[in-house]
């Protein structure tokens, strides 16, 4: 046990003298939750100052009745109306910019279909920027329930209750949730939804290749041979290298859940969303709690803490195949691939449509848990996070005992993976 | 006592015979070094002695220790540096001494760090990273490490390979020291001054057979030449 004790205390001075391991696994975490959260207020402020404070631009070509009434109806709801000609367009630095047909007034007097052109600017595509997507539209739906409701009344109609005769709430049921959201609530989930992978993909990225450098620096700097002839058993030597990752895996769980309990204390606690609704610009900002009890957030860090562990573990394996820390690296990379594609498999298909055989093997990956524990946090079934302790042990003994295999045997020092590159080979020949 | 014994010594990597039968011993206290040109087998030799690979076919057993079903037991009494070894750059020399001397003696470590540092003689420099050390010191350093311990058998693969004519002689004294404390030394080199003036014995390998073994003298006598470089070129010449 002492000796045991004294290589993994050489693996904790290796590891955190180094610069590029405080990097991957602490640094990262640390600077890149604040800053997502930061982000997203940010965009979340712009949008409301960018919609309190928009101007709209009109080309007033109808220059008649009912286009003097759209631009009245758009004053009267507290925006500001500037009218431009059509030759102003190119130059003008517009958001949302409508432009209303010579023959708006006469199509609307003789029962024809009008057509109204709105022209939106965004400065690039984001998140915050996809809020004003929508301004134009629905100011023209809105003036024309006004039109609407200004006929009703002209004809002795009840317009208040024909304008609203039924109310509609849209409820979303979610089967994979097993729970009922309503449409715009769900709306703004999926953005967190789906950055959260993103990010623990990054993050497991890095560590697969710290992990993978870990033992292909020991080739690379030519420790390796005398450490498999000093009087060590090798399979501590196989659980040194382990408990390295551990290490590792330990600093970037705390890095993380500093980050995460930052982030979500940037969020207020709550999940925010924009609406737009009714006739108007109206902002409704609304909270959706999240349970961050103390035994949620213990299963989410042991859940993080065994993914990372089977990380560092795969990287360990990967590492066995190169002799160079450059190479590792690479073949990390390339392993990084498929857990890229479980991503995008869970983001982009729906996975209740799969078969069932298809949805087991899905659920047997150990990454698809850590991918969707945000999205468990936000409907609480902290359940799944017993499930994928369990689904990550399964996988972790699988990876520690072929570790353990691969360093009693020679092959440690002998196998090694190439990528002969014959176009390379070609051009520099 | 056989400190090493070498019967019919077989290793194959694939299709390529990188050993073919070589049988050698080395007696208990002595220096016995293996010569020959690149690729010759040497170091292969000295890998399967220090445990790190196993042979195809043959026996190796050192101190009577068989080196693939005893290896726990070899790795205790052994010593290997090999040709390119390096160490934990991010561990300063004395740290690197200290950690190898604890897995050998566990709370009994102070009296080979002590030794080590001596035999390192890289004064104030020892408390510094590893990392920031020139070949020569780094070389001196990982040769304290395997001599520190005594172990009944060193194995020095090209122990003084790249380093400068004064770092290379302070190792030459520094393994004849440490010969004479006991310690039976086994080693590869190319430089044949520096066997001649080490070994007891030598045995010269090329494409992976012993071609000749004797001592230096019986050496020059038998092949005929003014010096071990000649006999080293003539035998290996004429294989």
């Amino acid at each position: 046990m002492n000796l045991l004790w004294e290589l993994v205390k050489k693996e904790i001075k290796e590891t955190f003298r180094n610069p590029r391991y405080i990097v991957f696994t602490v640094l990262f975490p640390l600077i890149i939750f604040p800053a997502i959260g930061y982000l997203y207020n940010l965009g979340f402020q712009t949008a409301q100052e960018r919609i309190a404070t928009l101007t709209v631009y009109v080309v007033d070509l109808d220059q008649d009745e009912v286009s003097q009434k759209f631009i009245q109806y758009l004053r009267d709801r507290n925006i500001t109306v500037e009218l431009v000609e059509p030759d102003q367009i190119d130059v003008l630095d517009y958001v949302v910019l409508f432009i209303l047909p010579e023959n708006l007034t006469e199509s609307y007097l003789s029962g024809e279909r009008g057509s109204i052109e709105v022209k939106v600017r965004i400065g690039s595509v984001s998140f915050s920027s996809m809020g004003v997507l929508d301004i134009g539209n629905r100011l023209v739906a809105g003036f024309e329930a006004y039109l609407r409701r200004e006929a009703m009344i002209e004809a002795g109609l009840d317009a208040d209750f024909l304008n609203d005769i039924f109310s509609t709430d849209v409820y979303v049921r979610v089967e994979d949730w097993g729970m009922e959201l309503p449409s715009q609530q769900l709306a703004s989930l999926f953005i967190q939804i789906f950055i959260m992978p993103w990010v623990v993909f990054g993050l497991v990225v890095s560590i697969l290749q710290v992990s993978a450098a870990m033992l292909s620096e020991e080739k690379e700097y030519k420790t390796l041979e005398t450490l498999l002839t000093l009087p060590i058993d090798r399979k501590i030597l196989a659980l040194e290298k382990i408990m390295g990752s551990m290490i590792v895996a330990f600093a970037a769980t705390a890095a993380y859940a500093v980050g995460f309990l930052i982030y979500v204390a940037m969020l207020g606690f709550g999940t925010r969303f924009t609406v737009t609704s009714g006739e108007g610009l109206d902002i409704i900002e609304e909270s959706l709690s999240i349970s961050l009890r103390p035994e949620v957030l213990l299963l989410l860090t042991l859940l993080f803490f065994l993914t990372v562990l089977i990380t560092g573990g795969i990287g360990l394996l990967v590492s066995l195949f190169t002799q160079d820390t450059k190479t590792a690296e690479g073949v990390a990379a390339t392993v990084s691939m498929p857990i890229m594609m479980i991503i995008l498999l869970g983001a982009l298909i729906d996975l209740s449509l799969l078969p069932d055989y298809a949805r087991m093997i899905y659920f047997s990956i150990p990454y698809v848990y850590l991918m969707k524990s945000f999205e468990y946090l936000i409907i609480g079934r902290y359940e799944m996070y017993v499930v994928g302790i369990i689904v990550n042990i399964v996988w972790l003994v699988v990876v520690m005992v072929i570790l353990a295999r691969m360093f009693e045997s020679e092959r440690i020092l002998t196998m090694k993976i190439s990528f002969k590159l014959g176009v390379k080979r070609r051009l520099f020949s | 006592m056989e400190a090493v014994l070498v019967e019919n010594l077989v290793k194959k990597y694939g299709n390529f015979v990188a050993v073919n039968g070589i049988s050698f011993r080395v007696e208990e206290g002595r220096i016995y070094g293996l010569i020959g040109p690149n690729g010759a087998g040497k170091s292969t030799t000295l890998r399967i002695i220090a445990t790190l690979l196993k042979p195809t076919s043959g026996r190796v057993s050192v101190f009577g220790y068989d080196v693939v079903g005893e290896a726990d037991k070899v790795r205790r009494i052994i010593s290997y540096l090999p040709e390119e070894a390096g160490a934990y750059k991010h561990l300063t020399g004395y740290e690197y001494l200290e950690l190898m001397a604890k897995i050998y003696a566990g709370d009994g470590y102070r009296e080979y760090v002590e030794r080590g540092v001596e035999l390192a003689g890289l004064g104030g420099r020892i408390y510094s990273k590893i990392g920031e050390y020139s070949k020569g010191m780094l070389r001196r350093l990982l040769l304290a490490r395997a001599l520190m311990t005594l172990p009944k058998l060193a194995i020095l693969d090209e122990p003084t390979s790249g380093m400068d004519v004064v770092y290379a002689t302070e190792i030459r004294r520094m393994i004849k020291r440490i010969n004479q404390e006991g310690v039976t030394i086994l080693l590869s080199s190319h430089n044949m001054l520096e066997v001649e003036y080490l070994c007891d014995e030598i045995g010269i390998i090329s494409n992976g057979r012993l071609i000749a073994e004797g001592s230096p003298q019986e050496l020059k006598e038998r092949y005929g030449g003014e010096n071990l470089e000649e006999v080293f070129t003539n035998l290996v010449r004429s294989v």
